[in-house]
């Protein structure tokens, strides 16, 4: 092999090396990377909740994108409530309670112990005189 | 009525009910009558438990009245769901004093009171008025048989009447010839009181307030004067009501006393029954009921109906006739009246005169007396 083949092949193997290098590192997916998460933000705290000297809740972080969460306020508004409105995100209604009646029927249907059980009332004595 | 041993009362059909009836399939035992679920002995399971879980308004409209709302909003006012119409009545004889109203409301409750009916004591089972009982196996009828459930409450008087019970009377032709129950003539909505505009309720105060209902003309409309060719009909039609000349004797009642015993139990004392047949003076002509001449029984009222109760209680009692307007439930084709015109014309004997009358109605009945007798034809 020549001195000349000899470099022409280096520069082969060093060019494949960073090729399926360059491919590990990109996953071989052909997505793109992800995206670096976004620095949290803290939300300017509102001057009717908390004093501004106060350090802000470290649960109310939302991404920078989203409008900042109203403040609360303890005064009405004239802001009617939303309509409910039927959506996945609804709360699923409570399954209707099933009261189990299996006892009631399985002795009310039965005719032998119905008369073991089912007591005569003795008929009381009417006052009454005549046609009723 | 026929007699149910205790266990038939309340068995349960699992054909007849479990199986098949919707009722079963739509709610369970629990949900209606109440009760404990999983208990261990009877009276465990059976606390709580209400039999007849339509007595109140509030379940009817539960219960009921989420699946046949318009006729449990209806049921509740009707008269057969409580004792309205009773108190349309009697209240028009008491005194202004408040101890007059006091006493009748407390005599109603003993007396009256219990005297309705459900859904369920015409759907479901015998009325409890006579014992109750399931008719058949818990199945929800839309109609029962009228022997087990309507016959029940009308029994001494309409019953006997209808079905020839009556010594030497014989029954009503429509059940004769017919073999026609009560519903073919008082339909589900009448017995709702739904006859309003639309199927609302009524307003009823008393049977006989508003139309006829229902009216012999429903099914004989060719007997209304001027529309069929039976002559009699069409002299006659619109001055007698049909049962002056198509009924027969009927009953009449007098003085039901009512009181409690030492214990507070209710009982009343009626004089024997006597079979009358009496026409008179219409003393509810209206538009709806245009008729001179009607058929009149005597109710079982007098001045101390309710003494037991206060003194004077009925202080008003000539407000209302003790001959009342009456319905027999015998009709025949061919009666006493229609044999000749002369069987009514000047026939004294058939219409209400002072000597049907104890001194103390007089007053009252003066309305429904004729002043003069239909004069004899000859005929």
């Amino acid at each position: 092999m020549s001195r000349t083949t000899r470099s022409w092949a280096g520069t082969l193997v060093l060019l494949s090396l960073l090729i399926i290098g360059a491919i590990a590192l990109g996953g071989c997916s052909g997505q793109p990377a992800a995206a670096p998460a976004a620095e949290p933000t803290t939300v300017t705290q509102a001057a009717t909740a908390v004093p501004p000297t106060e350090v802000p809740p470290t649960n109310t972080t939302v991404p920078p994108t989203q409008p900042p969460a109203p403040s609360p306020t303890l005064a009405p508004t004239d802001t009617p409530a939303p309509e409910p409105t039927a959506t996945a995100t609804e709360a699923p209604v409570a399954a209707p309670v099933v009261i189990d009646s299996t006892n009631c029927i399985t002795c009310h249907t039965s005719e032998e112990t119905l008369q073991k059980l089912a007591v005569e009332e003795e008929p009381a004595e009417s006052l009454s005189e005549g046609e009723g | 009525m026929p007699p149910l041993e205790a266990w038939q009362k309340v068995f349960v059909s699992q054909g007849k009910f479990v199986d098949s009836d919707p009722h079963a399939k739509t709610t369970t035992c629990i949900q209606c009558h109440g009760g404990v679920s999983g208990a261990d002995t009877m009276e465990e399971a059976h606390k709580g438990v209400v039999s007849d879980p339509t007595q109140d308004q509030e379940s009817v409209g539960k219960l009921c009245g989420a699946c046949h709302a318009e006729i449990a909003a209806a049921q509740v006012k009707s008269l057969h769901y409580d004792s309205h119409g009773y108190d349309t009545i009697v209240s028009q004889r008491l005194g202004d004093a408040p101890e007059s109203h006091q006493a009748w409301e407390a005599a109603q409750a003993n007396h009256c009171s219990s005297c309705h009916t459900t859904c369920g004591q015409c759907h479901v089972s015998q009325p409890t008025s006579v014992g109750g009982g399931l008719v058949s196996g818990h199945q929800f009828k839309a109609t029962q048989a009228f022997t087990r459930t309507c016959t029940g409450c009308h029994g001494s008087r309409v019953n006997a009447e209808y079905t020839g019970q009556n010594e030497g009377i014989p029954a009503d032709v429509h059940w004769s010839e017919g073999g026609m129950p009560c519903f073919k003539c008082h339909t589900g909505d009448a017995l709702h009181g739904m006859t309003a505009a639309d199927g609302a309720a009524n307003g009823k105060t008393e049977r006989y307030d508003g139309k006829p209902l229902p009216s012999c003309l429903d099914c004989h409309p060719n007997a209304e004067p001027g529309k069929g060719e039976i002559q009699q009909h069409n002299i006659h039609g619109g001055k007698l009501a049909c049962q002056v000349c198509h009924s027969v004797e009927n009953k009449s009642c007098y003085s039901c006393h009512v009181q409690t015993s030492d214990d507070g139990t209710p009982f009343f004392k009626i004089e024997p029954s006597v079979m009358t047949f009496k026409i008179g003076l219409n003393p509810k002509q209206s538009e709806d009921r245009p008729w001179e001449y009607v058929t009149l029984r005597h109710v079982p009222i007098d001045p101390d109906n309710f003494a037991f109760y206060g003194e004077d209680v009925l202080a008003n009692f000539d407000a209302l006739p003790t001959w009342k307007y009456a319905t027999p439930h015998n009709i025949q084709r061919n009666t006493p009246q229609t044999k000749t015109c002369d069987s009514c014309h000047g026939n004294a004997d058939l219409f209400l005169s002072e000597g049907d009358l104890k001194p103390y109605e007089i007053e009252a009945n003066k309305g429904l007396i004729p002043t003069a007798l239909p004069p004899k034809i000859g005929q």
